[in-house]
């Protein structure tokens, strides 16, 4: 199969195709060399695919550039997903200076030599950069004025519930529905480095998580992060927030799958029945969010931080102060004599001051831990059974956590 | 007046006096902005300038001619105009008809309002012939004069100028504070690698943004230059050239420096180390250009004569005094090349007596209560709040003497409070006027842009008025032109000789845009630069200020300008200011250990000639002998400020920073 | 499409001379209490000018009953002060104290940003008026100077709200106290 393919006899049944499809122009394309072949956008997203054995999906993890064509920008590349790694060329398209995407032609075992395929590559290149291109500006034009009904729904700038109804049949949106906001986040977000990207990939993902479990996606990336609504299909609130915290765990695994060296994380805010009052969630989910970050939950509900939300906002010398009324005791009695009860009364209340839980966690003994409590009763001066006690203890733990003390 | 924009010039007593645009509707100022036509503001203002639509409305300013009987009683009629005219002319005529002259009547006026039409004051009492007059300068008259001992004239480099410098030295000098939009040039010239030193006893605002701020002892900056000087000298940095050829007294000057002066008694009586001595002596000796700067604090004391003329003369020894971007600042008197016919009006010759009775501003009320034959009777104050003058004990006998006190004031200051009859004044928004800085070299118009708050005039609508009074009273009493328009008096002051220095062909081109001197003609050099002398040096001052004693617990007072006020101006303005700010008293942290007060706490300041009650603020960075407070509010300040007579003469500035107080944390017991 | 206006504060060129302040009265005409913009100081040398920092989690906005805020495609976040029913929610919610009740009207208020002399392509009255450029505005969403830093020390904690300012920090200088 080592041949050479003359372009002539292959570029006008290209041209023709590629005026009306990508898709069937990378199938015709992958019929005439009989090699797998794919386009992506410029993020690596896979735009179509065709291959001789059959198509099977797959998500592009990063490419390694191994050589270079010295005539044509094409060049050799190890393509690593999250299946397997493959080999072969690629070329990037461009429109003008601007990078549309990248044309993917995959080595089947033999072992093939660029040249072969450089000339190839820049002619199906320049038709899909035209066609790309236009995609593009079609794509942004629509974009544009969803983007600005997304923004001014959850910017607050709809008074009236009946504008957000009918702008969002538009779309195929029914907004008649109760809704949640959901917002991801990346950990350290810098906008002057390649984060942009990622936030790219995230709006792919959830999109694509959204559409596998038939949901039309209602999405708008913000420069540091992404906000989903996600309509309630069901009538039972809890049954929406649970369908709500599997498809944001989804999305945050698929995204650590992808970048194990960044953390991400998820808030989401109340779900209210008038879409008017949208904003209000997202401004929740944004909360839910930074309070997540710091408390270390991944996904967290504004709805259970009631407390957290109070303790951050209040004064930081007051809660200090409260901190040490309540633990200082402790905190100095573990410093004095070395021993560390203040991680025993933590994992009490982790265990929501269940002996038999705690002691799992300590791996304590039952009455190891029953002495160590009563020890701790002596230090503080308190019962630990008190619930005004486990009230305050809690609280205390909590700004310690909020507030970094 | 028509809706719209129009060109106004703030006529404060700052470093500014920046162009301003006025927006009118309806008759009224509804806001200001600077005037981005105006090269030194660059259409910015201070934060007081953005103030004045409360300025202009506010509810406590003057609104009718009142009078008050008994003086002091508060006890205030609404008075017409005519009524008040009546009064002042049946005095003045009266107390010509008893003492035979009109020298018992004199005026206090100062800078209140520095337009030239201002000077309608002057020109009001020139037009009835020999009469009282002040003359000096309180402010800056040390500087002046020590300037033309070092030029021949006065002297002070452009400001825009010092953008293009490489080292800027200021010598107790607050732009941040006084000056703000020297800043951004400053700034330009940093961006541009140039270094910011800042020398002052009190760590300022403009000190906190300097690369190296040097602390002083107060009053001897004279020795920090002649020590630098010495070191630049004796490392062979000077400009030799220029000092042997161009200057006067470069023998007698090293000769000094290099025989008279050692090191160590510079350390000793500047508190510098050596080593930043070294340090700013070898950044003053080898960068070009550098900017000197002399603060009008410096002059404010009775060494400020030597001092002004020793940073003079750094400037020269270190070859910058004539160079692009380099130069000499202070404050320059370009109003003297405008005829200000208001001012040098010629009033009708008295048979007998000669001449008007001239009384130093710097003393005004100890020198007028010399004065017996006649007496002062009556007293105009215009532009001018007496509580920023000293020695209050003074003025109260002299308020006892006289028989009428007239004040023009905005606002009921503590000088009206103690006047027989308030006039009340207009803002510059309700005249013309015309503007010369004194500190830039821009020329700019001020137009009348609203009618009158209630019943206010301005000075040279008084002067008319009172003129014509006068003479159908009395005819022929005055020789005032009355029937001038404030738009003649500008017109006779654009000579041909003024157009052409400021490169326009007449008012209408100022009402476009303000207009700056031409460069070559700012200055003229008419003489060699004369080099501090060193006889003075050796004359001792035999009858030296005491200066505080650290034994007895006595402290310097210093008494800097604030930010969001001149003097007691816009003090009422509740944008700016609100009442408790006036009553902080900064004192160094030794001063509240020994006395044992904590920040915030009530103290008093006294000395002989009075005490009030203040505020205590503890600044970390004060110097342990000094006192800084601030000025005018309810209980002036200004009452502890005593210069003493033999230091007074009509050729200094008053000796503000001068004075020594002592403190004690209140008790009602001192009550 | 979008902007996040926002203000850029640079401490080290501050000097506190309260022009940003006192312009945006004269500008808005607000009276004395209402302080929509305020010069502090945030330690013995700093200066922070701040005004509403148009964040982009405004609390302001979510915690008002009236739906009085809204945030403009800029980034601007405006309250339409017809809306307000003075229950003072939102100063409780504000980090920065930017909305301002006005005890004679009974109603918030606060920084607009100059929207409308924005609109015509004028800078804010605050931003006009700072004679040194220690203030000055950008679009946070193409900003990019890796010098500028996101607080100040002394500055109110930034996470939740996500204000629209950035800082340049006070440079060290050299001193020379007396001994």
């Amino acid at each position: 199969m080592n041949s050479h393919f003359t372009i002539s006899s292959i570029a006008q049944d290209l041209l023709n195709t590629s005026i009306t499809s990508i898709a069937l122009t990378i199938e015709k394309l992958s019929n005439h060399i009989s090699l797998e072949v794919f386009l992506t956008d410029q993020h690596y997203q896979i735009l179509a695919l065709s291959s001789p054995s059959g198509v099977s999906e797959f998500t592009i993890m990063a490419i390694q550039q191994l050589s270079a064509s010295a005539s044509t920008p094409a060049f050799q590349c190890k393509i690593m997903t999250l299946e397997s790694d493959k080999y072969g060329f690629a070329t990037p398209i461009t429109h003008g200076n601007e990078l549309l995407g990248y044309l993917f032609f995959i080595q089947n075992g033999e072992s093939y030599r660029l040249e072969e395929y450089e000339s190839l590559l820049a002619y199906t290149a320049s038709l899909f950069s035209i066609k790309l291109y236009q995609n593009r500006e079609l794509r942004k034009e629509k974009m544009k004025f969803k983007e600005v009904f997304l923004f001014d729904i959850l910017y607050g700038n709809f008074k009236q519930k009946e504008e957000i109804l009918e702008y969002g049949h538009i779309w195929g949106w029914n907004f008649a529905v109760p809704n949640t906001v959901a917002v991801f986040s990346i950990a350290d977000f810098n906008h002057i480095s390649t984060d942009q990207h990622i936030i790219n990939t995230l709006l792919y993902i959830a999109e694509r998580t959204l559409l596998e479990r038939n949901m039309k996606p209602i999405s708008l990336k913000r420069q540091n992060h992404l906000v989903i609504i996600f309509p309630s299909e069901e009538t039972e609130q809890k049954k929406h927030l649970a369908q709500i915290e599997d498809f944001s765990g989804t999305v945050l695994r698929l995204l650590s799958t992808q970048y194990p060296e960044r953390s991400f994380s998820c808030g989401i805010g109340k779900t209210y029945r008038n879409p008017a009052d949208l904003f209000r969630s997202y401004q929740e989910a944004k909360v839910a969010l930074d309070l997540g970050e710091i408390m270390g939950i991944d996904i967290s509900f504004f709805t259970d931080l009631g407390l957290e939300r109070i303790l951050y906002k209040h004064d930081l010398q007051d809660l200090k102060e409260f901190y040490t009324a309540t633990l200082g005791g402790l905190q100095e009695y573990d410093n004095t004599n070395n021993v560390d009860l203040m991680n025993t009364l933590e994992s009490l209340v982790t265990n929501q001051f269940d002996i038999t839980a705690t002691s799992k966690a300590l791996f304590l003994h039952r009455n190891t831990l029953r002495y160590r409590m009563k020890k701790m009763e002596e230090i503080l001066d308190m019962k630990l059974d008190d619930l005004n006690t486990k009230l305050n203890i809690l609280a205390a733990f909590k700004v310690k956590m909020l507030r970094k003390l | 007046m028509k809706d719209g924009i129009y060109r106004n010039t703030c006529p404060r007593n700052c470093y500014g006096t920046c162009s301003m645009l006025s927006y009118v509707k309806n008759g009224r100022l509804i806001k200001v902005t600077g005037d981005p036509e105006h090269g030194y503001s660059k259409g910015r203002l201070c934060a007081k300038g953005y103030a004045y639509t409360q300025y202009v409305y506010n509810q406590n300013r003057l609104k009718y001619p009142m009078l008050q009987s008994p003086r002091g009683s508060g006890k205030w009629k609404r008075i017409t105009w005519d009524e008040a005219y009546t009064i002042i002319a049946e005095k003045m005529i009266e107390l010509n008809e008893r003492y035979g002259s009109n020298l018992p009547c004199g005026y206090n006026k100062f800078s209140g309002n520095l337009g030239l039409l201002h000077y309608a004051t002057e020109g009001m009492f020139n037009s009835i012939g020999p009469h009282t007059k002040p003359i000096g300068n309180p402010c800056a008259l040390t500087g002046k004069v020590a300037n033309h001992r070092s030029f021949g004239s006065h002297f002070s480099s452009i400001p825009e100028d010092m953008a293009g410098a490489k080292l800027i030295v200021l010598w107790g000098a607050n732009p941040a504070v006084t000056n703000v939009h020297q800043m951004k040039f400053i700034y330009q010239a940093r961006k541009n690698g140039a270094k910011l030193i800042v020398i002052d006893p009190v760590f300022t605002q403009t000190a906190a943004k300097a690369d190296i701020f040097i602390q002083i002892i107060p009053g001897t900056d004279m020795y920090l230059a002649l020590g630098i000087a010495k070191l630049v000298i004796k490392n062979n940095r000077h400009a030799r050239e220029f000092l042997e050829s161009d200057t006067e007294g470069w023998n007698p000057y090293r000769a000094y420096l290099d025989n008279e002066l050692s090191i160590d008694e510079i350390c000793h009586k500047t508190g510098v180390t050596m080593q930043v001595l070294a340090e700013i002596s070898e950044l003053y000796g080898s960068i070009k250009p550098v900017v000197t700067w002399a603060g009008l604090g410096i002059q404010r004391n009775m060494y400020g004569s030597k001092s002004i003329k020793a940073i003079n003369s750094l400037a020269a020894v270190t070859g910058n005094l004539f160079i692009p971007n380099g130069g000499l600042y202070f404050m320059h008197f370009n109003v003297d090349d405008f005829p200000c016919a208001l001012l040098n009006h010629k009033g009708p010759i008295h048979p007998s007596v000669q001449a008007s009775r001239k009384v130093d501003i710097s003393d005004f009320a100890n020198s007028a209560l010399q004065l017996s034959d006649p007496p002062l009777k009556l007293l105009w104050i215009a532009s001018r709040n007496i509580t920023q003058d000293h020695n209050f004990i003074a003025w109260q006998k002299l308020f006892e003497q006289l028989e009428l006190i007239v004040t023009v004031d905005l606002y009921m200051t503590k000088s009206a409070e103690n006047s027989d009859l308030v006039l009340p004044a207009a803002t510059h928004f309700e005249e013309e006027d015309l503007h010369v800085g004194y500190w830039h070299f821009w020329l700019s118009v001020n137009q009348k842009a609203i009618p009158p708050y209630y019943e206010a005039k301005s000075d040279l609508q008084i002067a008319r008025e009172l003129s014509l009074k006068l003479n159908e009273l009395s005819p022929g009493f005055s020789n005032f032109p009355a029937d001038k328009e404030p738009i003649d008096w500008i017109k006779e002051e654009l000579t041909p000789e003024i157009l052409d220095l400021y490169s326009i062909n007449g008012y209408e081109d100022l009402l476009r845009r303000p207009s700056k001197k031409a460069k070559h003609t700012i200055h003229k050099q008419n003489q060699k630069f004369r080099l501090f002398s060193p006889t003075e040096m050796r004359q001792n001052n035999v009858r030296a200020a005491e200066p505080p004693s650290p034994e007895k617990h006595e402290y310097k007072l210093i008494t800097p300008q604030s930010l969001l006020k001149i003097h007691s101006q816009f003090e009422s303005l509740s944008w700016l200011n609100k009442h408790h700010d006036d009553s902080y008293i900064e004192i160094s942290n030794e001063a509240a250990l020994y006395h044992n007060i904590n920040n915030l706490e009530k103290i008093e300041v006294y000395n002989r000639y009075g005490q009030l009650v203040g505020v205590a603020k503890i600044n970390p960075y004060l110097q342990k002998n000094i006192i800084l407070a601030h000025q005018s509010g309810n209980n002036p300040i200004n009452q502890l400020i005593h210069q003493q007579e033999h230091l007074v003469s009509a050729d200094v500035s008053t000796h503000f920073y001068d004075s020594t107080v002592s403190i004690r944390k209140w008790s009602e017991a001192h009550v | 499409m979008f902007k996040q206006l926002g203000y850029v504060f640079n401490a080290d060129d501050c000097i506190g001379c309260k022009a940003c302040e006192i312009a945006c009265k004269n500008e808005n005409q607000t009276p004395a209490h209402v302080r929509w913009r305020r010069v502090s100081k945030l330690d013995t040398e700093t200066f922070l000018s701040i005004s509403c920092n148009h964040c982009e989690n405004p609390e302001c906005f979510r915690v008002c009953p009236e739906r009085a805020f809204t945030k403009r495609s800029d980034g601007i976040v405006e309250i339409d002060e017809s809306r307000c029913n003075g229950c003072k929610l939102c100063i409780e919610a504000c980090p920065y104290s930017a909305p301002q009740f006005n005890s004679e009207t009974q109603k918030v208020s606060k920084c607009q940003m100059c929207y409308p002399r924005q609109d015509v392509g004028l800078p804010p009255a605050c931003v006009e008026a700072c004679t040194t450029g220690a203030l000055g505005t950008v679009d946070l969403f193409q900003f990019t100077d890796p010098e500028s830093i996101r607080s100040l020390s002394g500055f109110p904690d930034i996470k939740i709200t996500n204000p629209s300012i950035v800082f340049y920090p006070v440079k060290p200088r050299t001193r020379y106290f007396l001994k």
